[in-house]
């Protein structure tokens, strides 16, 4: 629990509770960073310059320059102290994030992989890099990632987005975007000519002299992506008192989900269906990873070559087929499942965690997922009735937000004149 | 020491900057200024140093152009696709019992106290463009009358505090996107990647097949977010500590060897895990890569009990 003490220094908002003050000096003197003391000054002088919504007495960790929409008495997601959100940047981002000259050879950009319409996912098992080479991976949903307490499906050392998106634009294994040594400049160079970018790199970093670099380029994405909150489904307008937000089956969906006998919440627990969250009011942060029993290969819960969770990180052998639990939120619009794409359906998913793991028969993946040593406690199986089945299934197409995926401020500007 | 100063540095009011100015100050300030305090007199002694790398594979200089022969168990002959590490903490031992920091020249392989170290002389894994090398380690330090040099170690690698800065910002030789390692938010320490005539096949998985053998050297296990205000730590370094004896700066030159470095694998296989060794702990290429490293491959630090057998002098 290392890192939660210095980030309720830095981030806690807590307008209608109780600041722990001396909590803060202590944590702040603990600081080993000088960049956290200097952002801390930072955050708060932004703080004195806000005055319509926050003030310096808050301790300034409600600061923020940005309209998040949120719904009232909701937490705000954390703010990176060297990329604070504004809406130059989130519109700079905007641009970036559909542009595919921003790619080695300028064939793809990050909406290709992450479609609005399907929640920002591709549809594909797994996704395909900018010189045809394969993922090993399904393209996640973004949305609400500005919550996620680690990103990408299994890294627990990546916790901002401005880290993660330099491994779609730079990485080679797989290519992604393709930006490589040879064609880094000609890329910059590319951006550097769009006429939208010159005024609008300006205005998102007014202190740089020359401000189109792929410093502020990822931190522009980032701050596109942090902005892409979700919480408009029938779910939440039900929680926020709407009884007939839910349809009847939808609710006894509801009740199985956050049930003992279904285990689902344990995983996908709290406001945004996932126990890997982070927002400000957190005190301490949890970074967990679960095997759910895909594969068992080898009998001694295996998963297969080139995929196999965060072990890959920590070489930790109990860490086998640990993968991040991702949001609920949209799942409707995100098939195909798993980090691998490798179960089509939802109704397939739910047969799957009522089996308490995946038996493949024959080929190279034969296995047993279901006694795989290293699977999570929770996933032990439960009784699935076709009236369950369709109830649950009720209950999480009522997490699909409708709005966030025509909502005009995540869409393609370049098809607009704005 | 310079640490990767996040550009909202510069978005600073005036008097935020006359806050953190000395924060900053007493942040960066490094025991070298005091080293450099003590021998301020010496400064007519100082003396240019450079010390020259060879990298060998049995006996044949390692480049883009000129075939591996002859690797590891099987003598599987390969091209070369990346040939590059970098080293930090240079210091010369002299014949007066003394350890002297070597001050790099700063230039575009070298920065910081840091150097890259590079053999691949086309660019795209050697299947581009002629592209600079870089074997010589330049810098100086300052020798007393009558003192020579008769050693020199350095640690393969890039300190903690560089490692993790971000690498959108970073300064040449930390600007490289092919050694950015950033699904393990670093950089990849040294990349030596060949791809084996025949490609890479695996005994357990006939369809299995892979073009290049790959040697990918960083830290890893790292948790903490610099942007966040948190420490990075690595729970392994995977630093090489490299130590050698009867250096003569005039004469000497140190030669890596990869084929002692991969002479106990069979680099046309695989037996799992990443193609080669790319510093995971369970992979079954890393142990003797390691091992030959001077390194434990499960703890990720120096192992004692092994000498590498990588660096030499010539």
């Amino acid at each position: 629990m290392k890192t939660a003490a210095t980030f309720y220094c830095v981030i806690k908002r807590s307008p209608n509770r109780t600041i722990n003050r001396a909590d803060n000096r202590t944590i702040c003197r603990t600081s080993q960073n000088p960049f956290f003391i200097l952002l801390l000054i930072t955050a708060l002088l932004c703080g004195c310059g806000d005055s319509s919504e926050t003030t310096f007495d808050d301790g300034g960790v409600s600061v923020t320059n940005f309209q998040w929409s949120l719904p009232d008495n909701f937490p705000l997601p954390v703010e990176p102290m060297d990329n604070p959100m504004s809406e130059a940047r989130f519109q700079l981002g905007r641009h970036l994030f559909y542009d595919q000259r921003l790619s080695g050879n300028g064939t793809q950009a990050c909406a290709d992989c992450h479609d609005q319409a399907l929640s920002f996912t591709d549809g594909l098992a797994v996704s395909v890099g900018s010189t045809g080479e394969f993922h090993s991976r399904n393209s996640q949903s973004l949305l609400n990632s500005a919550y996620n307490s680690t990103l990408t499906w299994a890294n627990p050392s990546l916790i901002t987005l401005e880290k993660q998106i330099v491994i779609p634009l730079f990485g080679d294994n797989p290519v992604e975007h393709g930006i490589n040594d040879s064609n880094k400049e000609i890329v910059l160079t590319r951006i550097k000519e769009e006429p939208r970018y010159p005024p609008m790199f300006a205005e998102a970093f007014p202190e740089h002299g020359e401000p189109i670099n792929y410093q502020n380029i990822t931190r522009s994405l980032a701050s596109f992506v942090r902005g892409m909150v979700s919480f408009n489904t029938p779910f939440d307008h039900f929680e926020r008192g709407d009884a007939n937000a839910l349809s009847a089956s939808a609710q006894r969906g509801r009740a199985l989900f956050f049930g003992e006998d279904m285990e689902c919440f344990h995983c996908h627990g709290g406001y945004n269906f996932s126990d890997s969250t982070v927002d400000r009011n957190m005190q301490f942060v949890e970074r967990p990873f679960h095997n759910t029993g895909l594969f068992n290969i080898d009998g001694n819960g295996a998963f297969p070559e080139g995929n196999q969770g965060i072990i890959e990180i920590t070489g930790d052998p109990a860490d086998m087929g640990k993968f991040r639990a991702p949001t609920l939120r949209n799942i409707e619009l995100t098939a195909p499942y798993m980090h691998d794409g490798s179960i089509a359906s939802l109704e397939e998913v739910i047969e799957f965690y009522a089996a308490g793991g995946r038996i493949i028969e024959s080929g190279p993946k034969q296995g047993d997922g279901r006694f795989n040593p290293f699977k999570d406690g929770f996933v032990n199986g439960f009784e699935l009735t076709p009236e369950r089945k369709t109830d649950l299934i009720s209950f999480l197409k009522s997490l699909t937000d409708r709005d966030f995926i025509t909502n005009n401020r995540f869409a393609n500007p370049w098809s607009t004149t704005e | 020491m310079h640490f990767a100063l996040p550009t909202s540095r510069k978005t600073l009011t005036v008097s935020a900057g006359l806050i953190a100015l000395p924060i900053l100050f007493s942040a960066c300030s490094s025991s070298d200024s005091d080293s450099n305090d003590t021998i301020s007199t010496d400064t007519d002694n100082s003396v240019a140093i450079a010390i020259p790398f060879e990298a060998m594979s049995n006996d044949v200089a390692v480049d883009c152009d000129t075939p591996l022969t002859g690797l590891g168990t099987a003598g599987t002959d390969a091209a070369l696709k990346d040939f590059r590490f970098y080293v930090y903490n240079l210091r010369l031992g002299t014949n007066q019992g003394r350890q002297l920091v070597l001050e790099l020249e700063e230039n575009s392989w070298q920065q910081d106290g840091l150097a890259l170290v590079d053999f691949q002389n086309k660019g795209d894994f050697c299947d581009g463009e002629d592209k600079p090398t870089h074997k010589e380690i330049s810098g100086t330090v300052n020798l007393e009358t009558g003192e020579s040099i008769d050693s020199v170690s350095f640690t393969i690698g890039i300190p903690e505090a560089l490692n993790h800065q971000d690498q959108t910002a970073a300064e040449s030789p930390l600007n490289i996107t092919s050694l950015f390692w950033s699904w393990q938010t670093g950089y990849k320490f040294m990349r030596l990647d060949i791809a084996p005539v025949g490609g890479v096949t695996r005994p357990t998985d006939p369809a299995y097949n892979n073009s290049t053998w790959n040697i990918h050297l960083g830290s890893t296990n790292c948790t903490g977010e610099p942007q966040l205000g948190e420490t990075v730590a690595c729970t392994r370094n995977n630093r090489p500590q490299i130590a050698l004896d009867n250096f003569d700066p005039a004469t000497s030159t140190i030669v890596v060897d990869y084929s002692a470095l991969i002479a106990a694998a069979s680099v046309g296989q695989d037996e799992g895990g990443a193609p080669g060794c790319m510093s995971g702990a369970t992979d079954p290429e890393c142990p003797t890569v390691f091992a030959n490293l001077g390194l434990d491959v499960v703890s990720g630090d120096v192992d004692i009990t092994v000498n590498q057998t990588v660096f030499q002098l010539k």
